[in-house]
């Protein structure tokens, strides 16, 4: 047997190389993505518990306020009153902004600890100088790698952006390597809880209240102990449950890897079945030689299998080192968003052996998959039936069979699709589960793209007819095409799929940049936002109510008010709520209500004791205008009435919309998030800009943006999250094409006779060109059409089903753009891809061909 | 009457691997307007290649050769092709037709691949299926066809395009001896009737014998030669 | 023992003279078959002794003009004949292999022209039978004409036979020579000079 496969599986391969190769680099393909996107995934999903359990230490529990306004100083002490609490220790803290010597550095993590009580919950080391002292104003520890990396020693100087502007302070100490020295990769600073309370507002506030337990004591009942006797006023959660805002947007990034990471898959296994089909054909002869030699059928299949099988290992092997290199460049390219908006910094994307196991048997496998098919087709190979001087016209599509299972498997994927999107109980329930969706969309993408695959070679059937076209060129193309319907969908089914993912996913993200501008048109309402971050959450420090006062002086300011974008825990969902001051927000912005009855709901808003909320927040938990909506505060349970159910940008679950007395009255919070600012009529809104920048940009480090601005940045993020997909699928499309390429090369060589035949009766060089071209076009131009087919119709399907389950009145737009972009890459890829296939064409010799080999 | 087709001095040498193998060596032949030229010779004697090289389906390695007193090396690929498109009829041992064209879409071919489908050469192109016997084949693709069958449509195909020369590489290779005979005669025809110049490249005496003259290649270079005496044998009638 | 039956079966068509019958064997032999005269006279008279033919006229006008019939005996032999295929194999009397055994291995360069010249005159006979094979085609066909058709096949096909043969004669003597050549070397029966020739 070890013979048999040295000289019927191994001399082939050793002949061809490029064949060999080619099958090799569609298994390295597959499995180097698929490792890299788990690599990344998982070194991300590491970074993000460092961020959690190191700096957790020895607290079994955390108290936690529902949003971002902080708690009561007197909390802790309510806690630690508890049965079975050993130590309740008070933390504020904050993601702000550094500088280095006026130059802005980043970003830490800022913990304000009483150095004397926070030694019950961690374990600090220190590598070079000390801990802080009590008290100790304009002291600060970093760490000792963050130190490192910035170039910073014990009694150097940094600057933090807080509420009261840019405050210095002094190194006093590094922090060690381990423990919470490793908090948020090193990206963890520790400074006095009295400077960290007035740094962020927190004046008689605590962000946080780590929980100690005496050790015996059961967890799950003391948890419920502090819960009742907060009674709703904070959370009492596991340390490692927290950051769920962070944990969203992982997931959906991830839900788009693992998307990129399926479509790799797809391509890598269809360049692999592609070339496996063609080499197997190559030795049909062969294989009928050994039947006649005795040779069963089971031999057959397992020597064409197993050859698939050892290339698969190989490219296995490959792609795993290709997969480690390429997580590490991708980690490049993420990690400024992650740094940027989740305050998070990835470290070691290093190869696990996890990763390692299921890359190495992710290769055979796929290999072994895609070998099937020629395996099978191989059995049908009659003994000396090779011997034939022609060759057949047609092969046959499939069986019938074969075509209804397809048909099934296609409408599976469909199916689950339509399932999803259109019907609500459905949807509620499995949205509630974040990676339960994620599985749910993947599968059934993959069926669907399955079916597809499965189904070409009979649409192609059905599609190409014989042409009695003038032109003998048009003719021999199609024929050609038709003969092998197999490896024609394969090819076609692979530009089909990355340009139907490619409009895909530009119509949806043009139809909801299209439907948020417009929101954003009617409602922003300002010129210009002033604040010290971003938008919202971690990545914003607030400033405090006076600055308002001093904006407003500035000459051609007519217009400023406060804003804030805090979360809330509702239900188990992050919910954000906008602050605005409502007699105030309606001079410039705009809200609008569902039952369009706008000017009572402002009424209503202006009077408070009331909130607007969005129509997905109403839809998902079952509200309706009139109804009283409970939310838990730190002062207790606020009674708000629904006084309006907007339209509005919302994603995900959507807003609420509170009076900002109403928020300082139950959260207790004056600090303010953004400054919403209109310019004069007579004053230019970039005077006006620069005069706010002049003024306090070095002092507080604030940020400008202007209205168009803010909008551009929130469309780019848009983009931006899907920017590594794209980046995959540009990558697939180029895959793609080769693949046709590589699809017109293997027709090439199976047809020598003819092509040589055809020459040898007078056809120019010109001619065979041409026909080279025309197969290959073609291919591209059907792959583009389907392609543009299916990513309309996934996008309607995708953008009409989230504007449902969002209920916001969303349109889909088709994005004619990317699909006639799609046609000129289809039609300039393929025509790029016949150049070389038509030179081997040519450079053969006419007599090569015709001669009897 | 000047030569049809001239070879003169022709070297064809094929690099196997380190050693060069030398298919023609110095061959020289003149064949005139109108003949029929059969050329024998053992298996490597490069019969297939002077046909080649004939037909411009091939350079030589050095030498020259003419046809109509015009050098083949002197033209350029596309004047090539014109010439396997108008002069030259090439019939191919191996059938070589194309798989998902019928017989007579088989026949069609070079006309469409020179672009001159007219209604006159249809019809021209339908009576040489008649000539050939496959009237009722005429719309069926190889794989229904016998081998006899096939060579046939070779022939018409070869035919079609009314060539002033016609090629013929082991044309009775895959036949039986009655179609072989058939065959045989047709090409005589072509010489008699059409006046058209016939080489075929044989390895069967009986075949060979259809021709005015034989000659046998050995090494590359023509080794004998037979005349058969009365050229045109109608008008010796 | 050709000539016997040919005989016979023209006598069962109908009566002829030895005239007649001479012109009809050309006819049907399509001229390559040379039967003289006197080949056929001394056919008839074995055929007279056997009783397989009969003659009208005794002696008297001359012998040409003899006016031969075949019997009731000579029909069933002639029958007989025909059914039963002939088990002998063509002997051969080949001039050439005469020649063959004679010459060699005294005059290699000899032979070897010998063949070659053979050989090319069968060839030049072959093309000559063909072309009277090419203008019978061009004629209406009828019974006798297919016959000398099967006729001239079968001289082309046994001509095709001896091109072969003397085709394989050369290749083989050739092959021969030079082994033996080789043997003699080792041999030291030659020295290398007499090798090269």
């Amino acid at each position: 047997m070890l013979t048999l496969f040295r000289t019927f599986n191994l001399r082939y391969l050793a002949k061809h190389k490029l064949r060999t190769a080619t099958i090799i680099f569609g298994v390295a393909l597959g499995v180097m993505i698929v490792v890299s996107i788990m690599l990344l995934n998982q070194s991300i999903l590491r970074s993000y518990r460092s961020l959690v359990d190191t700096v957790a230490g020895k607290a079994t529990l955390q108290v936690v306020p529902n949003t971002d306004s902080g708690l009561p100083e007197s909390i802790a002490g309510e806690v630690a009153s508890v049965k079975g609490v050993k130590a309740a220790i008070p933390v504020v803290h904050k993601d702000t902004f550094v500088f280095i010597k006026d130059k802005q550095s980043g970003a830490l993590f800022v913990y304000g600890i009483d150095p004397k009580k926070d030694v019950a919950a961690r374990d600090y080391e220190f590598a070079k100088g000390r801990q802080i002292k009590p008290g100790e104003f304009g002291a600060i520890v970093v760490t000792e790698s963050w130190a490192k990396e910035k170039g910073l020693k014990v009694d150097n100087h940094i600057k933090l952006t807080g509420v009261e502007g840019i405050k210095e302070f002094r190194i006093v100490g590094l922090l060690a390597n381990k423990g919470p020295g490793l908090a948020n990769a090193g990206l963890f600073a520790l400074v006095d809880i009295n400077t960290s309370r007035a740094l962020f507002n927190r004046g008689g506030k605590v962000d946080q209240v780590d929980v100690v337990l005496i050790s015996n004591e059961k967890s799950k009942t003391i948890q419920s102990h502090i819960k009742a006797k907060l009674n709703g006023r904070a959370e009492v959660e596991i340390p490692a449950t927290r950051g769920a805002e962070i944990q969203k947007s992982l997931d959906s990034m991830a839900f788009y890897l693992d998307l990129a990471a399926m479509l790799a898959v797809f391509v890598g296994a269809f360049i692999i079945f592609n070339n496996l089909e063609m080499s197997v054909e190559e030795r049909r002869f062969g294989i009928s030689t050994l039947r006649a030699l005795g040779l069963n059928r089971k031999k057959i299949f397992s020597l064409v299998v197993t050859e698939a099988v050892l290339l698969g290992i190989i490219g296995a092997f490959l792609g795993v080192i290709l997969g480690s290199l390429l997580a590490r460049a991708m980690s490049e390219a993420v990690a400024g968003y992650l740094i940027t908006e989740l305050r998070l910094k990835i470290t070691d994307v290093g190869l696990t052996t996890q990763v390692l196991i299921i890359g190495l048997l992710m290769g055979p496998t796929i290999a072994a998959a895609a070998a099937i098919g020629p395996a099978t087709r191989m059995l049908k190979v009659a003994p000396l039936e090779a011997l034939k001087p022609f060759e057949t016209a047609w092969r046959p599509v499939g069986s019938t069979l074969k075509l209804i299972a397809s048909v099934l498997v296609l409408l599976i994927g469909v199916g689950m699709l339509l399932v999803l999107f259109f019907v609500p109980g459905f949807t509620d329930k499995i949205s509630k589960n974040t990676p339960q969706l994620t599985n749910y969309l993947l599968v059934s993408i993959f069926f669907a793209f399955l079916g597809m695959v499965l189904l070409m070679p009979y649409i192609l059937a059905i599609t190409i007819k014989r042409s009695n076209s003038r032109s003998f060129v048009l003719r021999l193309a199609l024929d050609n095409l038709r003969r092998v319907p197999g490896r024609t969908a394969a090819t076609i089914t692979g530009m089909m799929i990355a340009l139907a993912m490619m409009i895909t996913i530009v119509g949806m993200v043009d139809s909801w940049k299209y439907y948020v501008d417009d929101v954003f048109d009617k409602s922003l309402g300002w010129d210009i936002l002033v604040q010290t971050g971003f938008f919202s959450g971690s990545a914003n420090v607030p400033l405090n109510e006076g600055f308002g006062k001093e904006l407003a002086k500035i000459e051609g300011v007519q217009h400023v008010e406060a804003r804030n974008f805090p979360f809330i825990k509702f239900r188990g969902y992050n919910i954000q709520m906008d602050i605005f001051e409502m007699d105030k927000f309606f001079d410039i912005s705009y809200l609008e209500p569902k039952d369009g009855k706008y000017d009572q709901m402002v009424k209503d808003l202006k009077a408070g004791g009331s909130v607007a909320v969005s129509a997905m927040f109403a839809k998902k938990f079952g509200y309706k205008k009139g109804d009283i909506l409970k939310l838990d505060t730190p002062t207790g349970k606020a009674r708000l009435k629904i006084v309006g159910v907007i339209n509005d940008a919302g994603v995900d679950n959507g807003f609420i919309y509170i009076d900002r007395r109403d928020y300082k009255r139950y959260w207790k919070d004056n600090s303010v998030d953004a400054f919403a600012v209109k310019a004069g009529k007579d004053y230019s809104v970039s005077t006006v800009s620069k005069k706010i920048k002049d003024r306090w940009e070095k002092s507080y480090g604030i940020k400008i943006r202007e209205n168009k601005e803010f909008r551009n940045e929130i469309m780019s993020m848009l983009d931006q999250q899907f920017a590594l997909t794209n980046m995959i699928i540009y990558v697939a499309i180029l895959v793609a094409g080769f693949g046709i390429m590589n699809s017109a090369l293997i027709n090439i060589l199976q047809r020598k006779r003819e092509l040589s035949v055809i020459r040898a009766l007078g056809a120019k060089r010109r001619q065979i060109k041409n026909l080279i071209l025309s197969e290959s076009v073609i291919t591209g131009f059907i792959g583009a059409a389907f392609g543009g087919i299916i990513g309309i119709g996934l996008g309607a399907i995708i953008v009409v089903g989230q504007g449902m389950i969002v209920d916001v009145p969303i349109k889909y737009l088709i994005p004619w753009m990317a699909i006639i972009g799609s046609f000129i890459i289809a039609l300039s890829l393929t025509a790029i891809g016949s150049v070389i296939p038509a030179r081997v064409a040519l450079k053969r010799e006419i007599v090569e061909g015709i001669s009897y080999e | 009457m000047a030569n049809k087709v001239e070879v003169k001095d022709v070297f064809k040498t094929y690099k196997r691997g380190k050693t060069g193998f030398h298919a023609l060596n110095g061959i020289s032949l003149s064949i005139k307007e109108g003949e029929f030229l059969a050329v024998m010779g053992p298996s490597g004697s490069g019969k297939s290649t002077l046909l080649h090289l004939i037909g411009a389906l091939d350079k030589p390695t050095s030498g020259d050769v003419l046809i109509d007193g015009t050098f083949l090396s002197s033209l350029s690929d596309d004047a090539l092709s014109q010439i396997r498109r108008e002069k030259v009829g090439f019939i191919f041992q191996q059938f070589n037709l194309l798989p998902t064209l019928t017989a007579r879409e088989n026949i069609l071919l070079p006309l469409k691949i020179a672009g001159k489908s007219s209604r006159e050469n249809e019809k021209y192109a339908n009576e040489i299926i008649e000539a050939v016997g496959l009237t009722n084949f005429s719309d069926h693709l190889p794989e229904e066809m016998s081998g006899g069958q096939m060579q046939r449509v070779g022939i018409a195909r070869a035919l079609a395009i009314r060539p002033s020369i016609i090629l013929a590489d082991e044309p009775t290779g895959n036949l039986d001896s009655k179609t072989s005979e058939e065959i045989l005669k047709l090409l005589k025809d072509c010489q008699e009737k059409f006046k058209q110049t016939i080489i075929m490249v044989t390895h069967d005496a009986k075949a060979a014998a259809y021709g005015d003259r034989i000659i046998r290649l050995k090494d590359g270079q023509v080794d004998e030669e037979v005349e058969v005496y009365g050229a045109n044998l109608i008008s010796n009638l | 023992m050709s000539v016997k039956h040919g005989l016979l079966g023209l006598l069962a068509r109908k009566p002829q003279n030895g005239y007649e019958l001479k012109n009809s064997f050309d006819e049907i032999a399509g001229g390559f078959w040379d039967v003289n005269f006197g080949q056929i006279y001394s056919t008839i008279d074995r055929l007279l002794k056997d009783g397989l033919i009969t003659t009208s006229s005794e002696g008297g006008e001359g012998v040409e003009r003899r006016v031969y019939q075949i019997t009731q005996k000579g029909i069933q032999e002639f029958k007989d004949w025909l059914d039963k295929p002939s088990a002998k194999v063509r002997p051969l009397r080949d001039e050439v292999f005469v020649k063959l055994a004679f010459m060699y291995p005294f005059d290699k360069e000899a032979i070897l022209q010998l063949l070659a010249e053979q050989r090319q005159l069968y060839l030049a006979k072959m093309a000559e039978l063909t072309r009277k094979k090419y203008l019978l085609s061009r004629q209406s066909g009828s019974r006798d004409m297919l016959m000398t058709d099967l006729l001239l096949d079968a001289a082309l096909f046994h001509a095709e036979a001896d091109v072969k043969w003397l085709e394989h004669c050369e290749a083989k003597l050739s092959e021969f020579e030079s082994i033996q050549r080789e043997e003699a070397l080792e041999n030291d029966e030659i020295g290398f000079d007499q090798y090269e020739g």
